[in-house]
């Protein structure tokens, strides 16, 4: 009994917290510089998103056509667009559309994905294979093009804009939760409570769901990026936001014409999806390492 | 099959003829093509306060006997007999209250405990879940449990992976003793550790025995593990059980050829000592997908005869209370 008590660490004496034991993973998430860097990104491009409307100097939607293609001034530190708008304003009102986009469809995706997946993934047998059948005719359509067509059919407002995107992403998690709980329902933890006689649904929310937390989050990062990106692309492609609500891909579209003597007006906001793409997938890439088990760290 | 001492009551747990087969589906359109014989047609009992050693090599079922006695793996046909009724065909619900007669202690201490919950609401989550006790009086329990099992009542709060495989081992036990069972399924509880901490986990296994008058069905691979700790021994080869009898009595006068064998494996300590005649059994355990006809040990048997590739052994008694499945003997 002596000696399995001393080979134990010696931190068995403090005893931490859940909120210690997060601080303490969340220090050395931080510690790797890539990481410091890809989270103050985020955090930056989350506060100028919600302070949009007080930081903007220009109301988005001021249209004053003799001030039409301004290149970058200190009246306009982004130019003007073709309708004298200006491009600062806009851009930041567009990362408060597409971020709010890009959340509400990833959420969308991952509490339907999660329990979709979750629940086939722990039953498995014929509901599973069904559920899972589904799943790959809905992936095997690129993501792109079913959005498009459910835009086309149902038009391009805001509600069918976010159902379009999150489709795709209820897939996208289901399947990698499937998987995870293929893996942790076959676990001794989960057959010791099968044992004591527990509920599935209490086994499920409480044994097997936690313990596939890591690829879902990092998930939900890389996912957070590419909704917003794909958001972009059928803007671009004029079925997305509509105008006069300003959209990256929108903006970007409009700027197309004019890029040979107006390139602010397509680079600027280009500038702000490049940087929110990068910040989400280094995110996701740092997260992906941290939480990976074989390194040791805790969620 | 009744051993030596008539029993009054009924026996803690009586398997009879109890069979658990794998289907194996091919990939296509999921038809059953045929089936793994993980254990097929086991009987046995355990009474009261007496501890039951199952051994075989690897691949011999007796891991999915002891899951199938839990109905962690649902069995396909026979009996399991808990103090007289049948549990082998119970729903979910109806088989809840024997679940606390019945634990089980895995072999892995490190996938057994679940990694996000502080280890001490692992096992009281369990009293809450029979309703034996919640809260403050639960948390009391456990810390008085963790000090039973050896360690120590404030690291009821800490995670599993600070702990070492001993340590983790005995939190398993505790989370097995939480319910009071009579019998707990100790599935190669000690194959994983070192021999220094093995040593501590028998005797902690047969202290408890002591105090709370458990039954054990107590698997493992190495006989000498076994030895120690049963008072019976069962010797398994292939989903069948070959040998059953009291434990001196299987050191002393083994009867099936396997047993034999097995027995001239365990190594002596003494350098000295000339090692008994060895009777090395050749190759590996076939398949149990296509097991042998007759008897399943013929392949590897250094005594076969002809009648031992045609015809199944029967189980009979060589001597009282043992009993051997064997056309020699």
């Amino acid at each position: 009994m002596k000696t399995d008590q001393l080979n134990s660490k010696s931190h068995n004496e403090i005893i931490p917290g859940k909120w210690a034991r997060f601080v303490e993973g969340f220090r050395i998430f931080l510690s790797e510089r890539l990481n410091a860097f890809s989270l103050g990104l985020t955090v930056f491009l989350i506060l100028v998103a919600v302070f949009a409307p007080w930081i903007a100097p220009h109301p988005y939607d001021q249209v004053n056509p003799s001030y039409g293609m301004q290149p970058p001034s200190f009246e306009h530190l982004m130019g003007t667009d073709q309708a004298g708008r200006d491009i600062l304003s806009r851009v930041l009102i567009g990362s408060r559309i597409s971020l709010s986009i890009g959340l509400i469809a990833v959420i969308i995706g991952l509490f339907s994905g999660v329990l979709i997946g979750g629940f086939s993934g722990y039953f498995g047998g014929l509901i599973d294979e069904f559920v899972m059948r589904i799943v790959e005719i809905f992936m095997s359509v690129p993501g792109i093009v079913m959005a498009l067509a459910l835009v086309a059919v149902l038009g391009p407002s805001l509600p069918f804009i976010i159902l379009a995107l999150s489709i795709r992403r209820i897939t996208q998690f289901a399947r990698i939760t499937r998987g995870a709980v293929l893996s942790v329902k076959q676990q001794d933890y989960v057959m010791a409570c099968h044992g004591i006689g527990m509920s599935h649904i209490r086994i499920f929310f409480i044994h097997v769901l936690p313990n596939c937390a890591a690829p879902i989050i990092v998930l939900s990062s890389v996912m957070l990026g590419n909704v917003i990106l794909t958001e972009s692309t059928l803007s671009f492609l004029g079925m997305g936001i509509q105008e006069p609500t300003p959209s990256w891909g929108t903006m970007i579209a409009k700027g197309n014409e004019y890029l040979t003597f107006a390139p602010w007006v397509s680079v600027f906001p280009g500038l702000f999806l490049f940087l929110t793409m990068l910040a989400f997938n280094l995110l996701g890439d740092g997260l992906r390492d941290h939480l990976d088990p074989r390194g040791g760290n805790i969620v | 099959m009744k051993t030596s001492t008539p029993q009054e009551e009924a026996p803690l747990l009586e398997i009879n003829n109890l069979k658990t087969h794998f289907p194996i589906r091919s990939k296509i359109f999921s038809r059953v093509t045929g089936y793994i014989y993980a254990v097929d047609g086991v009987t046995i009992h355990i009474n009261k306060g007496e501890t039951l050693g199952l051994v075989g090599e690897s691949g011999s079922g007796k891991s999915t006997l002891g899951k199938s006695i839990l109905r962690l793996v649902e069995p396909s046909s026979g009996e399991i007999k808990i103090q007289g009724t049948d549990i082998s065909k119970l729903s979910k619900s109806r088989m809840f209250p024997f679940r606390r007669n019945v634990q089980i202690v895995f072999q892995d201490p490190y996938s057994s405990l679940n990694p996000r919950i502080p280890v001490g609401k692992i096992v009281s989550e369990t009293m809450k879940v029979h309703g034996i006790a919640s809260g403050a009086e639960a948390e009391e329990k456990v810390q008085k449990l963790f000090e039973r099992v050896g360690l120590r009542a404030s690291q009821t709060l800490n995670y599993a992976n600070e702990f070492s495989g001993g340590q983790r081992q005995r939190i398993g036990i505790a989370r097995a003793l939480a319910l009071n069972p009579k019998l707990i399924i100790a599935d190669e509880p000690v194959s994983a550790l070192d021999v220094s901490v093995q040593a501590q986990i028998i005797n902690l296994f047969m202290d408890l025995q002591e105090e709370f008058g458990l039954s054990y069905l107590f698997i493992a691979h190495d006989l000498a593990v076994v030895a120690h700790i049963s008072h019976r021994i069962a010797v398994m080869y292939l989903g069948k059980i070959v040998e059953i009898a009291d434990k001196s009595k299987l050191f002393k006068n083994p009867q099936h050829p396997y047993t034999q064998a097995l027995l001239s494996a365990i190594p002596t300590p003494n350098p000295e000592v000339k090692a008994r005649s060895r009777e090395l059994i050749e190759g590996d355990i076939p398949s149990p997908r296509n097991p042998p006809p007759g008897c399943r040990f013929h392949s590897r048997c250094p005594k076969v005869l002809d009648q031992c590739r045609v015809e199944v052994p029967r189980m009979t008694e060589a001597q009282p209370g043992h009993w051997v499945a064997c056309h020699l003997c």
